[in-house]
């Protein structure tokens, strides 16, 4: 770890430890540490939301079709704490009166909306817009919400998985995430070799019965098809650094993965990509056969609301 | 316009036309296109780019093209084009009628208030029907690797092409690699942080590790030397003349030095040869760009 992100760890470590409420401290429960996840909603961030960039996109084209990108900026005590955010606009008008909520094209960023954090800063959530008039100036209110998760709120929302690089291809046992009905395994590209191998058997085998297939075995064959294809995609897309993890979570309780060293200081990723149920933890370097894995669980407790009121942006 | 004799001169005048220098700039139209206007709020970025729009007899003769731009301003008198002291004068581009996005010119932000453009230029077409000494063949070009090519046509373009193997397409490519002290040292000339250069770095590694695939038996590798910006296309082609078909290919640096990777099919046979396609005055067609009240999204 270099020593500029040596301190901004410290930074976010200390902001962390302001940021939690004193009132959430006191009323902890001190035994059961699974409590603290199911209690209610800690105070709300200490964030405010600004704009860190505008991006007009104008064309005399149909496709890509002219869009407005804001990209925010998030401020205050909690926001190093910020790891993921999803915003969420209700309203949106230019001065010329136009909603810019009508014709937007809703572009998918992120797992299910969210946008992560790189490094030690906060995101900077993107959200998308109908073009402006061109003559307008600026956008006259900008309304909703930005839902920001927040796992260091909630100590008992991460589950740790100690060592993770050295535990490729084998069951993981580990009792936290048996209790939530988890199941994750790492896997090697040789382990997702073998998957793939398996998936296409299966579509082989499909295939054979192919003459006789109606209703529920096409249905079956289509579900091979799409597998093997999934596989292939992500075999493809698995760079050599990458976590690639296979993960069973029928309540739907994992909200993301994040990978720390052994002193506790965060393993710069680049990001997960979800392929079913697969997901890819991009890393640019290898990961350090001390660093853990952990297991970012949907807890009431990380997560948190901020609403959006912004008025009179200007435009570019 | 009849005059005495007419007739007898102008048929074979025709003919030598026709023979020798092919399609004119009157086959050619150039009209704007998808225009797009990309505005920042960080003014540094965004700009505005007006697609062309080709069309004409002389379109299937075209195989690459160049933009000037002379002049251009929004309706509200501001000026969209401020070329650099030092900027080159652009590549030429590939073109083919359905190649998508076509050729674009490139200009500053418009004001928001403005709503249309003019502009003035000429785009450059490069019709290689025009000029036989444009596709020059060198048979058994890679039979010598580390020599550059002798050849009186390369020459008198300024072009030098070297085959080279893959020991010294290796080093090559390692010492044009910056360093990350030069990385350093013109990141601070930018005004860069620590933090930024540091990324930067980074970004080079993993640029590096994504684009440098080790070159193999199918690879052919290249050297090129171009001041002049004449080399349009270079294709590897068996000894019979059928062309070698390449799944990718990709190159680094630039005019003064280019490092060209073809990544055939499949391993190219010892005699095969090299087909560059140069650009020659003949071949270079000008049609001039006279665009009034170009409307802006």
């Amino acid at each position: 770890m270099t020593r500029t992100s040596s301190r901004a760890f410290l930074a976010v470590v200390s902001a962390l430890l302001a940021a939690t409420p004193l009132h959430a401290q006191a009323s902890r429960p001190a035994k059961k540490s699974d409590a603290a996840s199911k209690a209610a909603p800690s105070a709300a961030p200490r964030l405010q939301v600004g704009i860190e960039s505008v991006l007009d996109r104008r064309t005399s084209g149909d496709f890509p079709p002219p869009a407005l990108t804001v990209t925010l900026k998030l401020e205050g005590e909690d926001a190093a704490a910020v790891r993921s955010a999803r915003p969420k606009i209700t309203s949106a008008v230019d001065d010329g009166g136009k909603s810019l909520t009508e014709k937007a094209m809703p572009v998918q960023r992120g797992n299910d909306g969210w946008q992560e954090a790189r490094g030690d800063r906060a995101p900077s959530p993107q959200l998308d817009l109908g073009s402006p008039s061109r003559k307008a100036k600026t956008i006259a209110t900008l309304e909703g919400v930005l839902e920001v998760y927040l796992p260091s709120r909630d100590p008992a929302g991460s589950i740790r998985i100690e060592k993770v690089a050295g535990r490729k291809d084998k069951p993981l046992a580990v009792p936290a995430l048996a209790a939530q009905h988890i199941q994750i395994q790492v896997l090697s590209k040789a382990g997702l070799e073998r998957e793939k191998k398996q998936a296409e058997a299966k579509k082989k085998a499909e295939a054979a019965k192919k003459k006789d297939k109606e209703g529920a075995e096409a249905m079956g064959e289509a579900i091979g098809d799409a597998l093997a294809n999934m596989l292939e995609m992500l075999f493809t897309t698995a760079g050599e650094h990458d976590l690639i993890l296979k993960v069973a979570d029928p309540d739907k309780k994992v909200f993301g993965f994040d990978l720390a060293a052994a002193d506790g200081s965060p393993v710069q990723s680049y990001g997960t990509m979800a392929y079913g149920d697969y997901r890819i933890v991009r890393m640019f370097e290898p990961i350090p056969p001390t660093a853990s894995l952990l297991v970012r669980l949907k807890t009431p407790r990380s997560f948190g609301e901020i609403p959006i009121h912004l008025a009179d942006v200007k435009l570019p | 316009m009849r005059v005495p004799g007419g007739p007898k001169l102008a048929f074979p005048a025709l003919l030598l036309a026709l023979s020798t220098s092919g399609a004119t700039a009157q086959d050619v139209k150039v009209a704007p296109g998808t225009v797009e206007d990309l505005r920042f709020s960080d003014n540094r970025m965004g700009g505005l780019t007006v697609e062309l729009k080709l069309t004409g007899t002389a379109l299937k003769d075209i195989k690459a093209v160049r933009t000037r731009v002379k002049s251009a301003k929004d309706n509200l008198g501001n000026d969209l084009y401020k070329p650099g002291r030092e900027e080159k004068i652009a590549d030429f581009e590939e073109f083919s009628e359905n190649r998508r996005p076509g050729p674009k010119l490139s200009l500053a932000t418009p004001s928001r208030e403005a709503t249309s453009i003019d502009v003035t230029g000429e785009v450059e077409v490069f019709m290689p029907s025009r000029d036989p000494a444009t596709v020059q063949k060198f048979e058994k070009a890679l039979a010598k690797p580390d020599k550059p090519i002798a050849s009186a046509a390369l020459k008198s373009a300024k072009v030098e092409i070297t085959p080279l193997s893959a020991a010294t397409y290796k080093t090559r490519q390692q010492q044009n690699k910056p360093t990350p002290e030069q990385i350093r040292e013109e990141g601070k000339k930018h005004g860069a942080s620590e933090e930024e250069i540091q990324q930067a770095i980074k970004l080079m590694d993993a640029m590096a590790a994504l684009g440098g695939e080790e070159p193999g038996d199918t690879s052919v590798l290249l050297e090129t030397k171009d001041p002049e910006g004449r080399i349009i296309s270079i294709e590897v082609a068996s000894s019979d003349g059928a062309e070698l078909h390449a799944g990718s290919r990709g190159s680094t640096g630039g005019r003064d030095s280019k490092f060209v990777k073809i990544d055939l099919d499949a391993k190219p046979p010892a005699d095969a040869m090299l087909v560059v396609t140069l650009r020659t005055p003949k071949s270079v067609v000008n049609v001039p760009v006279k665009w009034k009240e170009v409307a802006l999204p």
